[in-house]
Order: C-alpha cells, then structure tokens, then sequence
C-alpha cells in the first residue's frame, strides 16, 4: 500500500516533505488499525491533489498577478522615459516596428484583462477553503494567458528599443531593455509555479462529494 | 453513510472532532464513527486529504509527536478554525430548523 501510494503521488506531482508527511501519517494509520482499508492508493493520490489544489491556486493566481504589476510598472517607466516617439518607418525594419507595437498594445491589454480577472475571483474565493475542479481550472486559464501576454509584452518592449536602436538616446534604448529584463525573473517564477501546477492532475473532484462547501459565493462571476 | 448525505459537512464534523483536543488521523475517523453512532462510518482515506487541506487553509494546525514509537502528526484547532466551526454550528442549526418546520 505506501509503496504504491509514494507512487500514485508521484504521479500526481505531490512529492519531497508532503509526500513523506503524507505517507508516514498512512503508516501510523495502518499500525494503529492494521486491516485498515484505505481504498485504491490511485484514488488517495488523487484526492490529496484534489484537495491542496485549492490554496495553491489562489496563491499562484496572486503571484502571476504581482508578476503582471512589475511588467506594467516597466512598461509605464519605458513609455514615460522615452521623450519624443520615432516615426513608425524610421526604425531598422517596419516589420518589427508592426510586431513591436502589436506586442505590446495587444499584449499588455490581455495580460490586464486576464490578470485581474483572474485576481478578482481568486479574491472573492478568499473564504472558501475548498474550491470546485471547475474553479481551479478556470484560474489555471486566466493565470496561464495573462502569464502569456505578459511575456509577448516584455518581447514587445525589448523588439520596440532593438528596432528604434539608433532612432532613441542610447540610455533610453538601454533603459528600456533593463526595464525589460527586470520584468522576467516574477514573470519567470510565476510561470514555474503554474508549470509546477500543472503536474498536480485534477482528478475528478470526487472528493468534493464529501467535502464541498455549499456557499453560493463560489459560483459566482467572475 | 458516506459520500452525498454527506455533502458540505465534512469540514465542520471534521472541526469539532479536532476542537476536543489534539488528535491524530485515525482517531479522527474514530471519533466520527463512534459521535454519529457509526452512521459517519466514511472510507478511511477520505479524512487525511480533508485534514491536509484544512491545514492549508489556516483553520488546523499540526506537528508530529511520537507515539508508541511511532511519529504521529497530530492536529489542533487554530483561533481560526474555531471561528469556522462556531459559523458551520450556526448555519447547520438555522438549516436544520428551516428543513424541520418544511417536514414537519
């Protein structure tokens, strides 16, 4: 049974001190009440994932969230610090010039929208300490593109200076590439912590049978 | 009775078992069977991932003790959990008084 539950767990990405924690309690368990019957180790697995699922995505939805506020402070520093706009056909290629400004337009629209979206509701789930499959899934969504346009953002930034390279001051073009850099590692860190996520399978949400709150709060939009 | 009469009460059962004293996994499931008279007799895994999680949300705390030469995490109530236990009494008794005088 522990040897198939470390398994199982594996499986479901729940490793390292919560795994041993987790499989010392079902030993202590299974000394105290040996015919104990625990039920099929893949089920157990998939329970622990469906239940630690709900606290770590509130948190990783407040971390892309952070993520998006350090790319929205370098965007506005970038803007601000440039003192007059090239022309649009003055830079090294009007291709990149076009990509650059759709980058950044587009992207830093969607990065906002999803991102407080996303914030909004895992903030008015604040009280709930269990939430559905379908919750966490539509956090993993929203983090997922914010996370996304974010990132097209900060390549918009760094193609926009690459591209007006000679067309800028030297220190504007340099600031904005360091602005720009400054805004990868949260962004970075945010998008392990929803890779690290996504290997926590959602099974499907059997557990909350038992256990789901019944507020109606948590069903609300957004 | 396991799984959907059960449905949204797990965590204040669960609560107010902890809210006796500090206690172990097992003698959680215990404690439901022998308070409800054996009609909370639930699958015995299903408590562990509800504790786990109850943890998580702040309104348990745990630490490992040893017993019977046997590491033992064992659980308490917090300040918050307390506060959630006393709201799930208030919204289980105002629920039961509406279901009673629709039955009655």
């Amino acid at each position: 049974m522990i040897e198939a539950l470390r398994r199982e767990l594996g499986a479901v990405g729940i490793r390292g001190r919560r795994r041993e924690r987790i499989l010392a309690e079902i030993t202590d368990h299974l000394a105290s009440s040996p015919n104990a019957d625990l039920g099929d180790p893949r089920r157990l697995a998939a329970q622990f994932a469906d239940e630690l699922a709900t606290g770590a995505a509130r948190s990783r939805t407040l971390a892309t969230f952070g993520a998006l506020s350090i790319v929205a402070c370098a965007l506005v520093a970038t803007q601000t610090a440039i003192p007059t706009y090239p022309d649009v056909t003055s830079g090294s290629s009007p291709v990149l010039a076009a990509a650059a400004l759709i980058f950044v337009v587009v992207g830093a629209q969607v990065a906002f929208v999803a991102g407080s979206l996303g914030a909004l509701r895992a903030f008015r789930l604040r009280g709930e300490v269990s939430l559905a499959g379908a919750e966490v899934g539509v956090l993993r969504r929203r983090n997922a593109v914010a996370l996304a346009a974010g990132a097209t953002t900060l390549a918009g930034i760094v193609l926009y200076a690459i591209n007006f390279w000679g067309e800028l001051p030297a220190w504007v073009s340099l600031l904005t590439v360091a602005v720009a850099a400054v805004g990868v590692p949260p962004l970075a860190a945010a998008a392990l912590m929803q890779l690290r996520a996504a290997r926590w399978s959602y099974p499907s949400g059997a557990t909350r049978a038992a256990s789901a709150p019944t507020s109606d709060r948590s069903r609300a939009r957004p | 009775m396991v799984g959907d009469p059960l449905k949204g009460h797990l965590d204040p059962l669960v609560l107010a078992v902890v809210a006796d004293g500090p206690v172990h996994g097992y003698a959680v499931i215990e404690a439901l069977k022998r308070r409800s008279g054996g009609a909370f007799a639930l699958p015995e895994g299903t408590v562990y991932p509800a504790l786990h999680r109850l943890e998580r949300a702040g309104l348990l705390a745990s630490a490992w003790t040893v017993a019977e030469g046997r590491r033992r995490r064992v659980y308490r109530l917090t300040a918050k959990g307390r506060r959630r236990l006393d709201a799930g009494r208030r919204e289980w008794r105002s629920f039961a008084r509406a279901v009673e005088a629709v039955l009655a």
